[in-house]
């Protein structure tokens, strides 16, 4: 009995406290003369969490460089940072209570869905919007207070089959995809129409499925078919048994690809790695690139996390850094006045020079990675 | 060209499938039992595989043995705890069992490496050659050769040794066998052993070829190898080695020149239509049930 009693007792406290500790972050937020209270959604925990945690890292980076520099408008940018799960009940109720505290502007969801039920709160209420990386068409149709720092899935199959055709020369090229995949399959028929405009014949055009780990007899029938590339536009575990079973078969075929390449290296051990070596891929950013501003933030991720940038944080970046700059640019923190700042942005940054035309899709050079002596290196960019 | 990759292709699956077909077939004739866990034993092996490669300098055949070994143990240490409890029970409790093993090994694994996939190292370095204008990778090469060499030395001992003979009597009538002096634990112990080491030696090859592991891979191996087991006649050891060719060769010339995406669909099929022709397998006697 007396057990009984105590257990619950104990439970009740544990349970107190967490009331306690769910509040406690919340202090900042306080409207407040000085500081500039800007919100952000991401999944912070669940299965989505290494995006939302990557993207807000580099967010964390744009506050403390910003306010180094004296803030926004002369005042302190304060960031509340809301966990969505990836799920879109919660990004609402996120947004509901960054909206209640009174937020200038919002910086995120990261993912997809989250964001296409945030981007019609935020269309209402006319809030400028800036989601990092959520790349699916609707989100930025929601109204014109919705912008997005990432290129389009598609943007990046055109440019890829523009540089296919313009640096590469590649008269005859094959494509092969995951066909219950909308990813890998809208970047397929977008290079392969794009292919298809700049008269270059698309001589194979094969399909798997995302549970397939055998790709040997496709890829069998497209070497017969001798195209100069073979584009494969799949996630980097599928991507790299198909490099791999390509070297098996011989195929001497230049591979190139989507950012779903990216992390390729990591799903390989050992000699594997070899196979992928050469292969060139669009990306919204590498590590290794030259560039004096990319090198800066390299460095300054490293020091503060420990490991190299991801696209996510890269671009949670500069999608912070827009909205600052957006908002020093209309002098006012009058949601309006932002917009029209957002709308009419020349921003450059660690994922290239980005601006807006008449929609809230921004138009900027894509990087081209390739990977050489087993790393990501910088081969260029596409201008889209 | 083309038809000789994809059947080299085909043939390089099926030999895999012929390995991991052979431990469901010995089972059933044996213990009169399927082992739906048999899958999961390729899965375990990959990850031992992995884990002596990572740890140890062991060159490729010794890995190859020290997996099977492990398997081997872990397969006869299954079917003590969890099959031989049931042995004389129901049917169905036993088929349950194994899907319980089965899950088991996958949440086991999953709690110890993730979910994410493993990449796994090139074990089969080196040239491969080209034959008649159609080049084979060392892989390949190996691959066919370990499964022949496996073939050989499985029917040579079932067929030759003293042990063998003890499990075909096991597997042709129980009772009988034990009034003969046989020790059916003995055999039966041996016959998950043999399984399971053929399943990891299939496991490092399927590996090699499909450098990524994961702790459920071993469901959909395991699936096509029993419908391969099934086809060539479910207890008879050649008709697994049949069945485990036949699906292999027919998965790479479907993709091939049907659609990768009716593979399956087809190789069921498949399954399906030899199962109203011959119910008892390609392979397969039909025997009369005695009223």
């Amino acid at each position: 009995m007396n057990k009984k009693r105590l257990t619950a007792l104990t439970l009740a406290g544990v349970m107190a406290l967490g009331m306690f500790t769910g509040c406690a972050g919340d202090e900042s937020s306080s409207k407040d003369e000085n500081t500039l209270f800007i919100g952000a959604i991401a999944p912070l925990t669940g299965g989505a969490s290494d995006y939302g945690i990557t993207a807000t890292n580099g967010l964390k980076l744009a506050v403390e460089e910003v306010n180094a520099n004296g803030g926004v408008l002369g005042r302190q940018v304060v960031v509340s940072y809301q966990d969505d799960e990836n799920d879109t009940t919660k990004a609402v109720n996120a947004y509901n209570k960054l909206a209640g505290d009174g937020m200038v502007a919002l910086w995120g969801p990261v993912t997809s869905k989250p964001s296409i039920s945030v981007s019609t709160k935020a269309a209402k209420d006319t809030l400028p919007m800036m989601t990092p990386t959520g790349t699916a068409q609707a989100i930025t149709q929601a109204g014109d207070n919705v912008f997005r720092t990432c290129f389009l899935d598609e943007t990046q199959a055109t440019a890829m089959a523009m540089y296919a055709d313009e640096t590469l020369h590649a008269q005859k090229v094959a494509v092969l995809y995951d066909i219950t995949d909308d990813y890998s399959l809208g970047l397929a028929e977008a290079f392969k129409a794009e292919a298809e405009t700049r008269q270059m014949e698309v001589v194979a055009y094969e399909s798997f499925q995302s549970t397939d780990t055998d790709f040997k007899s496709q890829l069998a029938k497209i070497g017969t078919a001798t195209p100069d590339v073979l584009y494969v536009p799949s996630y980097y575990n599928t991507n790299a048994l198909i490099a791999i079973q390509a070297n098996g078969l011989g195929m001497k075929v230049q591979l190139l690809g989507g950012d779903g390449w990216d992390g390729v290296l990591g799903a390989l051990e050992g000699n594997n790695k070899a196979a992928v070596e050469g292969v060139v891929f669009t990306n919204h950013f590498v590590a290794t690139a030259e560039d004096e501003k990319v090198q800066n933030f390299v460095t300054k991720y490293r020091d503060a996390y420990g490991s190299d940038p991801s696209s996510f944080a890269a671009l949670g970046y500069d999608a912070g850094m827009m909205l600052f700059q957006a908002i020093e640019a209309a002098g006012s923190t009058d949601t309006q006045a932002v917009n029209k700042a957002l709308a009419e942005i020349q921003y450059d940054g660690v994922t290239g020079q980005i601006h807006y035309e008449n929609s809230g899709d921004p138009v900027k050079n894509i990087t081209l990675v390739t990977i050489r002596d087993g790393q990501y290196q910088y081969a260029g960019s596409v201008e889209k | 060209m083309d038809f000789a990759q994809q059947l080299i292709n085909g043939i390089q699956l099926g030999s895999i499938y012929a390995l991991i077909a052979i431990g469901y077939t010995m089972v059933y004739g044996i213990a009169k039992m399927i082992n739906f866990a048999h899958g999961d034993i390729i899965m375990v092996g990959s990850y031992i595989a992995l884990m002596i490669f990572q740890n140890t300098g062991l060159p490729v055949w010794g890995v190859i043995a020290a997996s099977a070994l492990a398997s081997a143990l872990l397969g006869m240490a299954i079917e003590r705890l969890a099959y031989k409890p049931l042995r004389g029970g129901s049917r169905m409790s036993a088929l349950i069992t194994t899907i319980g093993v089965s899950i088991l090994l996958q949440n086991v694994f999953l709690l110890l490496f993730g979910s994410s996939p493993k990449p796994f190292p090139a074990a089969f370095e080196g040239e491969g050659f080209t034959l008649a204008g159609v080049p084979v990778s060392r892989l390949t090469l190996v691959t066919l050769l370990v499964t022949l060499l496996l073939m050989v030395l499985l029917t040579l001992f079932v067929g030759r040794t003293k042990l063998g003979k003890a499990m075909r009597a096991v597997s042709e009538d129980q009772g009988a066998a034990q009034l003969m002096g046989i020790n059916i634990d003995t055999s039966i112990s041996l016959t998950f052993a043999i399984g399971s080491a053929l399943a990891a030696v299939a496991a490092v090859l399927y590996s090699s070829t499909y450098p990524l592991i994961n702790p459920y891979m071993g469901s959909m191996l395991g699936l096509k190898a029993f419908i391969a087991a099934v086809i060539g006649g479910i207890g008879i050891i050649p008709g697994a080695m049949l069945g485990g060719f036949i699906i292999g060769i027919a998965e790479a010339l479907i993709k091939g020149y049907i659609s990768s995406a009716l593979v399956d669909a087809i190789v069921f099929s498949l399954l399906i239509v030899v199962l109203i022709i011959k119910p008892s397998g390609l392979l397969g006697k039909n025997e009369r049930e005695k009223v």
